[in-house]
């Protein structure tokens, strides 16, 4: 058995658990906030399993993840872990930003901040739902394609119709509007394809569209939208990917919270 | 024309009637084995011939049948544009920022689509006085556009078509007034 183990600094916690899921990593990932500890259990990147003192599976998990500024630690112990969280971290991740803001709405969120439940201070999901709640989709592809190493064009785009509602390029001579459309056909035969194979019509997390130029990364936004970037093929596609990955839960809060 | 209007066309007739209507009016158009895709382009005529064919198999104006389709397609463009829309706004708000928000997106992202200048003036709380010069002269699906609108924000309005391209103004002037909540 393999052992080994490492502290994480520099990277909010929501965005290293992203990271370990997209990595694909089998690890226990240690939480400490004040007294309480916590620890989540990644198989091959996927949650299996969550425990702190009181809680176990999802409620753990919700617990964990609500936790403001804590102290991690990775730990690649290689110890399977039954599994007893069946929810995606995603779902989770999203779960727990509406739980907050709800309770943010609930007390009135006097100074805009809701309070962890646990601790009594400002949560770290209320401090990223801060952020998203003060952007518009246009500023947050701006944000987004900062981050984009080789970024040529981004766009949000409806599915059903295949118009883009928001975007941004960094090439004129990258044909966006025809990208948006024609892609949309591509997420409607793709949705055709896995309904087909019986492995669920809305299942796709992303889709990859390689050419001579460029990468043309396709990651959905709910049903009716998704979100896409094409890259450069200097670019470096898992970080495209990650990236995409990173700001989904900001863009479909975006879209959602105007539904 | 961008080809997500024609869908919309083709949504419309299969809605109001069926598929068979569609195929139908595409063949007296002179369109048969036609298709329509969102991605690509194509001609004012087309979308012309398809309405004025409807209107001789139906019997219903021209302008009627483009009023119609224009609440039709209102509603599912207010489907489209939801996230880039301001959850307070109200149809005039919405029409008033229309330019500015929802045509700029179109015109910056969607090319092809090339939707009509429109010169919007806020009169009053309730009021807004469109200004339409497009040289396609459909001020009846402008009409039915803002129709769909207040269909989507359940309020009620007014539409008075002070001038109008097919009278022989130079531009169409339709002021929108809300009157109650519907």
């Amino acid at each position: 058995m393999k052992y080994s183990q490492g502290r994480v600094h520099g990277v909010s916690p929501v965005t290293f658990l992203q990271m370990v899921e997209q990595d694909q990593t089998t690890c226990t990932v240690s939480v400490r906030k004040n007294d309480q500890r916590g620890s989540l259990y990644f198989q091959k990147g996927v949650l299996m399993d969550a425990e702190t003192r009181d809680l176990s599976g999802t409620d753990a998990a919700y617990a964990i993840i609500n936790w403001r500024d804590p102290e991690l630690e990775i730990v690649y112990d290689g110890n399977p872990h039954p599994r007893r969280i069946e929810r995606p971290l995603m779902a989770i991740i999203l779960d727990v930003y509406k739980m907050v803001d709800e309770a943010g709405r609930a007390s009135g969120r006097a100074e805009g901040t809701a309070r962890d439940p646990e601790d009594g201070q400002t949560s770290s999901a209320t401090h990223d739902l801060e952020d998203m709640e003060m952007n518009t989709l246009p500023a947050l592809l701006d944000d987004f394609k900062e981050e984009v190493p080789e970024f040529v064009s981004t766009d949000i785009v409806s599915v059903d119709s295949g118009l883009s509602i928001s975007g941004s390029s960094a090439d004129p001579d990258f044909d966006a509007s025809v990208a948006s459309a024609c892609s949309a056909e591509v997420v409607k035969a793709n949705r055709r394809t896995l309904e087909l194979l019986g492995l669920g019509a809305h299942s796709t997390e992303d889709i990859l569209i390689s050419s001579a130029k460029v990468y043309l990364l396709i990651r959905m936004l709910g049903p009716e939208y998704y979100h896409v970037l094409a890259v450069n093929r200097k670019g470096n596609l898992g970080l495209a990917r990650a990236i995409m990955k990173k700001h989904q839960p900001r863009l479909l809060r975006a879209i959602s919270d105007l539904e | 024309m961008h080809g997500f209007i024609f869908s919309e066309i083709q949504k419309y007739v299969e809605a109001k009637f069926d598929r068979k209507t569609w195929f139908a009016i595409l063949q007296d158009a002179g369109l048969a084995e036609k298709s329509y895709e969102n991605f690509l382009d194509y001609t004012d005529a087309e979308a012309v011939a398809i309405v004025t064919t409807a209107s001789n198999m139906t019997g219903t104006p021209a302008g009627e049948i483009l009023e119609d389709f224009g609440i039709f397609l209102g509603g599912d463009l207010m489907k489209v544009y939801r996230p880039v829309i301001d959850s307070n706004w109200t149809t005039i708000d919405f029409l008033a920022n229309v330019e500015s928000t929802i045509h700029h997106i179109v015109r910056t992202r969607n090319r092809s689509a090339r939707p009509p200048a429109l010169v919007c003036e806020r009169r009053a709380d309730d009021e807004v006085l469109i200004t339409y010069t497009s040289p396609r002269k459909m001020c009846a699906l402008a009409r039915g556009i803002t129709k769909g609108v207040a269909a989507h924000y359940r309020e009620a309005i007014t539409i008075a078509e002070d001038t109008c391209m097919l009278r022989g103004d130079p531009s169409c002037q339709l002021r929108v007034r809300r009157s109650a909540t519907a």
